[in-house]
């Protein structure tokens, strides 16, 4: 007890420090509320808590609490140590009140003014051993966690000491599932071991249980076993002749073994926890947090997440800033008087019903003013809500016939009952299961496309004298064809089209494009009309037949002054057949084939089985294109583009050297060579920086600005940005942003702000400006494929962003590594990175140190592929 | 000389796109197997049975595979409990042919992999079992939804079997398609279960059992919880490691899409085979079987034949006995007698199969 006396004196004790925590109560004389409390380790605030819990045994024994106390019983505590100090080194713990004073809580034990330091070793070897019928058979169990980073090793290897000095080994992987329910792991972590007569000798002996490589002991006292009677010896075999044994080399004198040394390190790190061997069930070291966004510690340096820009350490060190963060971003708790919820259904769906997260997500709920538990209970289950990010009614529901016919909240079921029989709160597989089951064959993906009712034929005659009449004025002339009419969209392939028109227009080179009149995603077939689209020079001139133009151009041989080349820009939707002889029919010097995507490996041009994993186009026959919706078409697909690449000499040409590396390890389709030609380049501007507040309130008015960009489909990511938007929009330390051609219908995402930008020919820079104009720190480049490009990726570089990407992305990994300009990582890795707010510790440093921009130098295009290819 | 080996599978015609999917699946990977249909019904109207069924190398019809008293027998089980019925004797048939080896498939496996490993195990063993489960389930649901529902209804899935020829096999499969003869129900209360559960007791009444435990044999949702499929080098299937060799998609649609999502996970890969396999079945629907059709399901009026009625006609031996067609309707007909002292179990809302 404090040693003031009277008005406005703490009172309280420590009862217990422990690795599953601090243990007490604490009120202040005459306050009508329960006492705040924080815990400071090492100088610094870990969590603040209430002392609120109900403790009627310490009402009961002490008349000075029934005295003094104003709100009764509601005086207890029990705060965690945070995951990150169970380190094995000495840290300073203590309770502070308000001021910042320590609570000079007295504890147990200890003389007052309580800041003592503790250590908590990160291993804990849990387990225990039981000698049954006499000790001739002995059951044990033993599961050794790692406190940091939460994993539980089972399988464990066991010596077996005797007093005689004999020893044995064994491994713990017999299953107890009663041990795996309730330490949630691996059952596989019990055994059943029967000592031998060794082991006992002929008087009996004690064993020691040392767990491997700790050699921590496992029961508290050596178990005693009874002498154990030698098996009888197996009657003498017939004799058998065994080749005689080589002679040991020479008799040298052996080395007598060293005593065996005590291994203080391993001391010191591990705490063995003893069960006393009462019959109770075993209890987790740990709670085990319902909320999977619960302090995620560990540093998972296992590939899945690298950084560019910053030291690493830089961000997996600052565990405890970072979880100061985390709770003074954490929502405020509400305060709702005793009985508010009546049921017990109420009850249990409000201790984990995430508030803040519904209240955001549903803003008619919010704006009813109706509480969310009620809410929920009422109607909001039935109408498919979710009461937290992690938990999918409807999935639930339609995963669990017996919970949708038996009418009950499906949210409480989990949480009383579905969560402990293994089932799962949302749907497996998560949004790639939707793209799975939603893949369409190639075929037919343009199935709903428009299609014109009448396609109108310009007269050879007409198209004779239009090509006679440039063709002769030029210096060369250009063929090119592509899936789509460029000067229509403004993608970047089409823009990269209109920029290589414009540069042979400078040479004097006439451009005719042509592109399907019925467009398609796999190659024509013979039953088409073989109708394409004409742009000549950039003007759409009309529609003529392969037949047509190439009739025509084998009537205007090339002069000697005159260059004639082809362009295979992107052959989808084009008869390869047709369009080979019409190649034949221009009789160019320069044939390119350009790597835009991978159609020229497959009809799932993305490289993505079933739209979803990348494949890296593995051979047809395989097992992977077996089961992919691209699968069945592929073949027919490559024996055109085979005879296609065979007729015709083409330089391949990568925007990027992933890409051709992608396409070399693929394929053999013949060509006569392949290089690597970037569409642009970035020139340095000077850096931006700005400063990242570091306390919350500051951060939330100051957030760190994360956009996604482009249509809202799932081959650029968008389903992870929608789940990262869920996960931590509510914390307000994040503002995101989403960059978009005003006529992208994208669903409604709280809380998501909308920047329309449309981009153009002449308006190339206007992502980069709206990026810059509204001071984006991280933009998300999330497509799952491996880009062969990514011009959006210049954007983000060029207006001063950092860019998180996936490891398969292709181009997009390639330059952020390339740039140092931010942070490749798996898509959980990702999620974490927000959720832990390391992403802000990143930003924070990198907009400290500034983080450069660039002008963007557009070049790559056919026409300058000559000056600069060997 | 190589050995001559027979395979076939049991189904009805709302099964054919199944048995054409399992069909073409072993083409691909054992183009030498003679494989057979054996079809437990007539086709419906508009079908031509030698051209719906002219993709199999033989077809058996169950009624000639000589089972005495065929109409009065088949009455007595319904759509699956017939077409597990008379696996036993065709199994006994082909061998009787002189088969060296024969296989049966369920018809809603594919196979991926060719299986030539557990066929050679056949050169020394005679009979050749695949459990349903052939590693510890550690979850509660998981133990209730996979282990117990083994110890109900069978420790071996009988969606495979295989056998060599020798006076094992032969034993076995004359055993098996008398108990099935006598009873192959679906009553898992009186310890059997159609042809399955019988097996549980095969180790123990004959030589040569070889239990395949690969965990890339009869992959389906009920052993997932312990298994996990991935695409290896090559873009190969494999489970826990070893080449998928074929998959079991059992209640596809319905019960098997609620427990592959319970237990595959976040195995994707998975799903993309289970949707590879929905898609199959659509390409090899074969156009005009009305949905769940069955010639033996319905009277010969056309009315549907309730479960109750089949069960009565088993139980009671003087019907069973008594009448030589009980699919005939008409005065002095198990439909007359059901009709003058069973009615209601001819009612339109009386439990169909």
């Amino acid at each position: 007890m404090s040693s003031t006396a009277g008005e406005g004196m703490i009172r309280g004790f420590i009862e217990a420090v422990t690795d599953r925590g601090i243990v007490g109560w604490a009120f202040r004389q005459g306050a009508a509320t329960p006492l705040a409390l924080t815990l400071s380790i090492d100088g610094t605030p870990a969590s603040t808590f209430s002392c609120e819990a109900e403790r009627p045994d310490v009402w009961d024994a002490r008349a000075d609490v029934r005295e003094n106390s104003q709100h009764g019983a509601r005086l207890g505590f029990h705060v965690a140590i945070p995951a990150q100090f169970f380190d094995g080194l000495p840290h300073r713990f203590d309770l502070l009140i308000e001021s910042g004073e320590s609570a000079d809580l007295i504890t147990l034990g200890r003389p007052a003014g309580w800041i003592r330091e503790f250590s908590f070793p990160t291993l804990a070897v849990l387990g225990r051993v039981e000698p049954a019928e006499g000790g001739t058979v002995i059951f044990g169990w033993v599961v050794v966690a790692d406190r940091m980073s939460g994993t539980k090793r089972t399988r464990n290897q066991v010596t077996v000491l005797s007093s005689n000095g004999a020893s044995t080994t064994l491994t713990a992987e017999m299953p107890r599932p009663d041990v795996g329910a309730a330490l949630d792991c691996d059952a596989y972590c019990g055994f059943r071991f029967v000592p031998t007569a060794a082991l006992s000798g002929p008087d009996g002996a004690t064993l020691e249980f040392r767990v491997q490589p700790e050699d921590a002991t496992l029961a508290a006292q050596p178990i005693a076993i009874p002498a154990i009677p030698a098996p009888e010896p197996e009657p003498d075999p017939e004799p058998v002749e065994v080749p005689p044994a080589a002679e040991p080399a020479a008799a040298e004198p052996q080395p007598e073994p060293e005593p065996e040394q005590p291994t203080p390190a391993a001391e010191s790190e591990i705490r063995v926890i003893l069960e006393a061997d009462d019959g109770e069930e075993p209890e987790p070291v740990q709670p085990v947090s319902a909320d999977p966004t619960a302090d995620p510690i560990a540093d998972p340096d296992d590939g899945s997440l690298r950084f560019t820009g910053v030291p690493r350490q830089a961000v997996f060190g600052r565990g405890t800033r970072l979880a100061n963060l985390r709770a003074a971003l954490a929502p405020a708790p509400v305060h709702l008087p005793d009985g508010y919820y009546t049921s017990e259904v109420a009850q249990t769906v409000a201790a984990e019903l995430d508030r803040a997260f519904y209240l955001s997500t549903y803003r008619d709920v919010a704006e009813s003013g109706l509480d969310p538990v009620l809410h929920y209970l009422a109607a909001g289950w039935r109408e498919g809500r979710m009461p937290a990010p992690w938990f999918d009614t409807t999935h639930y529901l339609a995963a669990n016939p017996d919970v949708r016919d038996a009418e009950v909240n499906p949210f409480w079921h989990y949480l009383i009952s579905g969560r402990k029989e293994g089932r799962r709160p949302a749907r497996p597989g998560g949004y790639r299961r939707g793209v799975i089951e939603a893949a369409v064959a190639p075929e037919l993906r343009t199935a709903d496309w428009p299609r014109p009712t009448a396609i109108v034929k310009l007269l050879a005659s007409h198209l004779d004298r239009v090509l006679r009449a440039i063709i002769a004025t030029s210096d060369g002339f250009v063929l090119s064809a592509s899936h789509d009419l460029y000067i229509a969209s403004t993608g970047g392939v089409q823009l990269f089209i209109g920029d290589e028109q414009a540069a042979y227009a400078r040479r004097r080179f006439a451009y005719l494009n042509i592109s399907p009149a019925e467009p398609d995603l796999v190659f024509a077939a013979d039953t088409t009309a073989g109708m394409v689209r004409l742009v000549l020079d950039g003007v759409n001139i009309g529609n003529s037949s392969y037949e047509d133009l190439a009739e025509i151009l084998t009537a205007i041989p090339a002069r000697p002054d005159e260059t004639r080349i082809f362009v295979a820009h992107c052959l989808l939707g084009h008869h390869l057949a047709r369009l080979t002889a019409l190649q034949a029919a221009l009789a160019p010097a320069e044939d390119y084939c350009w790597l835009h995507d991978y159609s020229s490996l497959c009809p799932g041009f993305n490289l993505l089985r079933n739209d979803i994993t990348p494949c890296g186009a593995p051979p047809p026959g395989s097992d992977g294109c077996l089961v992919c919706i691209h699968g069945e078409w592929r073949p027919r697909h490559l024996a055109a583009l085979q005879t296609m690449f065979e007729a015709i000499p083409f330089t391949v040409v990568a925007p990027s050297r992933p890409a051709l590396e992608i396409w070399q390890r693929a394929t053999s389709l013949p060509h006569q060579r392949a290089l690597v030609h970037p569409h642009c380049s970035l020139e340095p501007v000077s850096a931006r920086t700005r400063e990242v507040p570091e306390d919350a309130a500051a951060l939330r008015r100051n957030p760190v600005r994360v956009a996604f960009i482009g249509y809202p489909v799932n081959h650029k990511g968008w389903p992870i940005f929608v789940d990262l938007v869920r996960r931590t929009g509510r914390l307000g330390c994040y503002r995101f942003f989403h960059f978009v051609s005003p006529d992208a219908l994208v669903p409604e995402l709280a809380p998501v702000h909308r920047v329309d930008v449309k981009a153009s020919a002449d308006q190339r820079d206007a992502m980069t400006s709206a990026l810059a104009a509204h001071d984006i720190d991280i933009v998300l480049i999330l497509s799952p494929w491996p880009e062969t490009f990514s011009y959006v990726t210049f954007e983000a570089l060029a207006a001063h962003a950092d860019i998180i990407a996936l490891p398969d992305s292709g181009n997009v990994a390639a330059m952020v590594l390339e740039q140092g300009r931010g942070i490749i990582a798996e898509e959980a890795a990702i999620i974490e990175l927000f959720e832990s707010l390391r992403l802000i510790e990143y930003v924070r440093l990198r907009t400290a140190q500034g983080i450069p921009g660039g002008r963007l130098v557009h070049a790559g295009k056919s026409a300058t592929i000559a000056a600069v290819a060997p | 000389m190589p050995a001559r080996i027979a395979c076939y599978t049991s189904f009805t015609y709302a099964y054919l796109s199944r048995a054409r999917i399992l069909l073409a699946s072993l083409r691909r990977h054992h183009p030498d197997w003679q494989i057979w249909a054996l079809l437990i019904d007539e086709p419906p109207p508009g079908i031509d049975e030698s051209e719906a069924l002219g993709e199999f190398d033989g077809v058996m019809k169950s009624g000639d595979l000589g089972l005495t008293r065929m109409a009065a027998w088949l009455f007595k089980h319904d759509v699956v409990e017939a077409c597990t019925a008379v696996k036993g004797a065709m199994m006994a048939h082909l061998l009787a042919k002189g088969a060296d080896k024969v296989v049966y498939f369920d018809p809603d496996i594919a196979v991926f992999h060719p299986i030539d490993a557990i066929i050679d195990q056949l050169d020394t063993a005679s009979i050749a079992l695949t459990p349903h489960q052939i590693a510890p389930n550690v979850t509660d649901l998981a133990v209730r939804d996979n282990e117990i529902s083994s110890l109900r209804y069978g420790v071996f899935n009988l969606g495979f079997v295989a056998v060599r020829n020798d006076a094992n096999g032969r034993d076995f499969a004359a055993w098996w398609a008398t108990q099935l003869y006598r009873a192959c129900y679906d009553e898992v209360e009186s310890g059997i279960f159609t042809d399955q559960k019988y097996c549980d007791l095969v180790p123990g009444l004959f030589d040569g059992v070889v239990v395949i435990r690969d965990p890339g044999c009869n992959v389906a949702s009920w052993n997932l919880s312990r298994r996990t499929i991935r695409f290896g080098a090559g873009a190969r299937l494999e489970v826990n490691g070893s080449p998928l060799k074929f998959y079991h998609f059992t209640k596809i649609g319905g019960v098997g899409d609620v427990m592959t999502e319970r237990y595959a996970g976040d195995n994707l890969e998975v799903f993309e085979i289970w949707q590879w396999y929905k898609r199959q079945v659509t390409a090899k629907t074969v156009a005009g079987i009305p949905k769940r059709y069955w010639h033996y399901g319905t009277f010969d009026t056309g009315a549907p034949i309730a479960k109750t009625a089949r069960v009565l006609f088993r139980n009671r031996g003087d019907l069973y006995d008594h009448f030589d067609d009980p699919f005939a309707t008409g005065p002095g007909t198990y439909h007359a007698w059901l009709a003058h002292e069973q009615p209601d179990l001819l009612r339109d809302d009386a439990t169909e199969d």
